[in-house]
């Protein structure tokens, strides 16, 4: 069986982009399952042969841009989509590009820069994340509250379904109600429905001008206190992102050139004359509130190392501590009672814990260091978010909520209808195992 | 007919006040703003979503096909009730349960009226972006179920973007909630975008969580006079292009231009070929600069005259003029077709030549509205119902612009929906694989069809 798998995906892919040696798979996954073999499709046409050959065998398929999750993956493939990487089309009269799944999200943006225009969401996983993951994901990031979430920029997308057919979507127009809006619904959904292959992607001009403003304080209590002013005075920044100190300290952007403490960090876009305002009335807050340092950025190189730093701060956090981390939200005014509840909670949110607010969002990730509890401190967590009219994120937060609430009904009817969705788009069940287990 | 115990049982659940089985009623909902009429056989009221609850479970107990309503303001036949149904009827469900500005959000009823909000958001300094040219008459529920438009859409997006969660009635009866008042809030799926736009097929939507935003610091109301529609849209790709995104960039033809002048007497010239109504909003210190930029872009085509509006009562003059041109036309003759079709942006020009074509080919007048910076048309096809062979031509030329859409790599509705409208022509913008997937949703919600059956999709009911 496992032999004549390999046999028929050796004459899909060919050789050459078949792995099956452990040592070199393990290049390409996360997790401990072990797979059978992980496999490089050229395009469309190889993707959809492989998983009509998955589903005719019952054989899971687990997709990612350059790294797969093996959770729930063990006899089953890992598609790696890198060698579809290629950016089709940018589009400059209707502001819209076509991209292959395995894009380098940042590389997509920097080549969609050079030609003056801007694709905003933040790769989903930090740098060397890709387009694909980005949808699939459809995270929220620090920008969704200015510019909107990613699945504000999806026109369309080709999509293999886990049955082998190709599903298009979408065009180049960006008003269409036409049938049902599978083009938005299909962002989020985490390789269950199937493996997109190409993306169209909405993008806007590039804004005129960038200013980075990073503030440091010596209490996490003050750096709330000007968020929120800044927020009361109607300045919405691209970014406007608390770290606590004990991130600011170990990855933090801006580090060895202002001193140390918890950082606000404010990312302005826009026109030139209200960003040089906005900026001037961000720093004279930080000073007015008692920040120890403040510093603005004004050159774009200097910004975009800044910036960069940050991705691969959200990549370190991704990859090594996302089971742990517990991400709630509260609504931007309720980010000063989330954090004094916190505080009770988690007594070392000053030292050993860490901590990062995507204030605009009113959302909180809480990095809790090893000596607090999971289960426990997620309950407590959990309780502390509903009481501000908040939720824990995601599929956990809605379990934890329904369990809170004793909605029992409402909860077994989501399962239900869920996984009747999915079952309809995957009657075998093939794709991304280990999702929403 | 629904039998007197039927009515009984209906009347019980929601009360004798909010059902209506008279035929005088029956007639007053069972159209829409299409042509299309039916009789439903009774209407019912729900006032609470225990009683929309209610009413599904009992509709599905005696087998009796369900329509949800709200306004009736419909461009697609979706809310017309088909068969022997009973129309759901959302509008007396209007209560706005909460606006919390600090967090961006408000939380409604679905029977509530667009303005209505619009107005209550007044007071806080707030606003919600999407407003529909029936934005004085149509529910949020209906917005919602159509994923509404409207002017502002080319900066801010529509519906589908400012929707955080829905309460649904499940076409079980079940209630369930998606998405939540923060953003991350769905639960494996993004359903919320599902239900958003599905045009009351999926589900019936009794509360919204909405997206609202400060109202902006600042904006400028502008109007450009073209002799030529072509130059109009020529403007339309430069705007694009400097990097500014206006909030809107609306265009009357020739015909319209007139129909509305005749009714809002702005004192436009009637020989002009083509107006913009172009908005930008923002702070107060960057917008005098794009100003004199989209000025020296409208020269550069051309423009016959451009104004920039200097009151708040000037700018309301134009919008009055743009948000009544449709109900204008009826000055010319008595019945109008109005289409959807959006293309992309840069087959702006080879659109406006293929309505005008199309005009000519069936010999009828074609009014060009467009929401340009979307590439979102609507010709307005002029004509007497009582004609036949006129009726004859005009679904004729509907049919000619859905294929002339397509056929520029567009879509057939930006804003209004399938219903039944346009149902037939779905095999020409989808493949089988992706209306086959359509059903697969369909069935996933609402496997015996018993809620807004036989719009969009038609699929054969299970067990």
């Amino acid at each position: 069986m496992q032999d004549k798998i390999l046999e028929k995906l050796t004459s899909v892919v060919g050789a050459e982009h078949l792995v099956e040696n452990p040592a070199q798979m393990a290049a390409f996954l996360s997790g401990a399952e072990a797979p059978l073999a992980v496999v490089l499709p050229s395009g469309t046409a190889e993707v959809a042969a492989v998983i009509a050959l998955c589903n005719e065998l019952g054989v899971k398929l687990c997709v990612g841009g350059h790294t797969v999750s093996s959770k729930g993956l063990s006899g089953g493939i890992a598609m790696v989509l890198s060698r579809m990487n290629r950016v089709l089309e940018i589009d400059h009269e209707n502001l819209v590009a076509e991209v292959e799944a395995g894009a380098l999200h940042t590389m997509f943006q920097q080549k969609i820069a050079e030609q003056g225009l801007y694709f905003p969401p933040e790769p989903y996983g930090g740098e060397g994340s890709s387009i694909g993951a980005c949808i699939s994901a459809g995270d929220l990031d620090c920008k969704s509250f200015l510019y909107g979430p990613p699945r504000t920029y999806v026109l369309g997308f080709e999509m293999v379904l886990p049955t082998g057919e190709v599903l298009n979507c979408g065009s180049k127009v960006i008003k269409n109600v036409s049938g049902y809006d599978l083009i938005h619904f299909i962002v989020g959904s985490r390789g269950t429905l199937g493996v997109i292959t190409k993306v169209m992607l909405k993008l806007l001009p590039l804004p005129e001008t960038q200013r980075t403003i990073i503030g440091s304080f010596v209490s996490l209590a003050k750096a709330m206190q000007v968020i929120q002013i800044i927020m009361e005075r109607k300045i919405y920044p691209a970014r406007l992102n608390l770290l606590n100190a004990t991130l600011a300290g170990q990855l933090a952007p801006g580090s060895g050139q202002i001193a140390p403490g918890h950082q606000v960090l404010v990312d302005l876009e826009g026109f030139q004359n209200s960003t040089e305002h906005l900026a001037d009335e961000v720093m004279a807050l930080f000073r007015l509130e008692g920040a120890r340092d403040a510093l603005c950025l004004e050159e774009p190189g200097a910004i975009d190392d800044i910036w960069r730093q940050w991705l691969q701060l959200k990549k370190a956090y991704h990859d090594d501590v996302q089971d742990r981390a517990i991400d709630f939200l509260v609504g931007p005014a309720h980010l000063a009672e989330a954090l004094n509840g916190l505080e009770m909670l988690v007594a070392d949110l000053d030292s050993d814990s860490g901590l990062i607010v995507y204030a605009l969002n009113g959302n909180l990730r809480l990095f809790p260091s090893p000596v607090h509890d999971l289960p426990t401190l997620l309950q407590e967590i959990n309780r502390l978010a509903l009481k501000l009219g908040g939720n824990i994120a995601g599929d956990l937060g809605y379990r934890l909520k329904c369990e809170e609430l004793r909605e029992n009904e409402m909860w077994q009817e989501m399962v239900a209808l869920t996984d009747g969705i999915r079952s309809r788009f995957d009657p075998k069940g093939i794709l991304a195992p280990g999702v929403h287990q | 007919m629904l039998t007197q115990a039927m009515i009984k049982d209906l009347t019980a659940i929601v009360g004798s006040q909010n059902i209506i089985t008279n035929q005088a009623g029956l007639a007053a909902y069972g159209y829409d703003a299409t042509l299309m009429s039916q009789r439903p056989v009774g209407i019912a009221f729900p006032r609470s979503t225990e009683d929309a609850s209610a009413l599904v479970k009992y509709a599905n107990q005696v087998g009796l096909v369900m329509v949800p309503r709200g306004a009736g303001t419909n461009l697609s036949g979706g809310s017309l009730p088909l068969e022997n149904s009973l129309v759901v009827c959302l509008s007396r469900m209007t209560r706005i349960l909460e606006i919390d500005p600090k967090n961006f959000t408000a939380t409604v009823e679905a029977g509530l009226v667009n303005f209505d909000l619009q107005e209550a958001l007044e007071e806080y300094g707030y606003y919600y972006p999407p407003d529909p040219a029936s934005y004085k008459a149509s529910t949020l529920g209906g917005n919602i179920a159509e994923c509404s438009g409207g002017p502002r859409c080319f900066k801010y997006g529509v519906t589908r973007d400012y929707i955080l969660g829905l309460e649904v009635v499940l076409p079980s009866g079940k209630v369930i909630e998606v998405g939540g008042k923060n953003f991350k809030s769905e639960f494996r799926y993004d359903l919320t975008r599902l239900l958003v736009g599905s045009e009351g097929t999926l589900g019936l939507v009794t509360k919204a969580i909405l997206r609202i935003l400060p109202k902006p610091f600042a904006k400028r109301t502008m109007l450009a006079i073209y002799n030529k529609v072509e130059d109009a849209s020529r403007t339309v790709a430069d705007i694009v292009a400097t990097g500014i995104i206006p909030t809107t960039l609306e265009m009357m033809d020739n015909l319209l231009i007139n129909t509305a002048d005749e009714h809002v007497k702005l004192g436009l010239p009637r020989d002009a070929g083509a107006l913009l109504i172009i908005e930008v909003d923002g702070y107060e210190v960057d917008l005098d600069k794009q100003v004199r930029l989209i000025e020296e872009l409208c020269k550069k085509a051309d423009v016959r005259s451009f104004k920039v509006a200097t009151s708040q009562a000037e700018a309301d003059q134009l919008w009055l003029a743009r948000r009544t041109v449709i109900g204008s036309v009826g000055r010319r003759r008595p019945s109008y077709s109005l289409q959807d079709v959006t293309i992309p942006r840069s087959t702006f020009p080879q659109m406006v030549d293929a309505i005008l074509a199309c005009s000519r080919r069936y010999d009828l007048p074609i009014g060009i509205l467009a929401h340009a910076g979307d590439g979102n048309f609507h010709p307005l096809v002029l004509f007497d119902e009582r004609d036949a062979d006129e009726v004859v031509r005009v679904h004729k030329a509907e049919v000619d612009l859905i294929r002339d859409a397509l056929a520029l790599g567009g879509t057939m509705s930006g804003e209004h929906g399938i219903g039944v409208l346009k149902k037939e022509y779905l095999a020409w913008e989808f493949s089988e694989a992706t209306i086959e997937t359509f059903r697969k949703i369909k069935r996933s919600f609402d496997p015996t069809a018993i809620l807004n059956r036989g719009k969009i999709v038609d699929i054969v009911a299970e067990g």
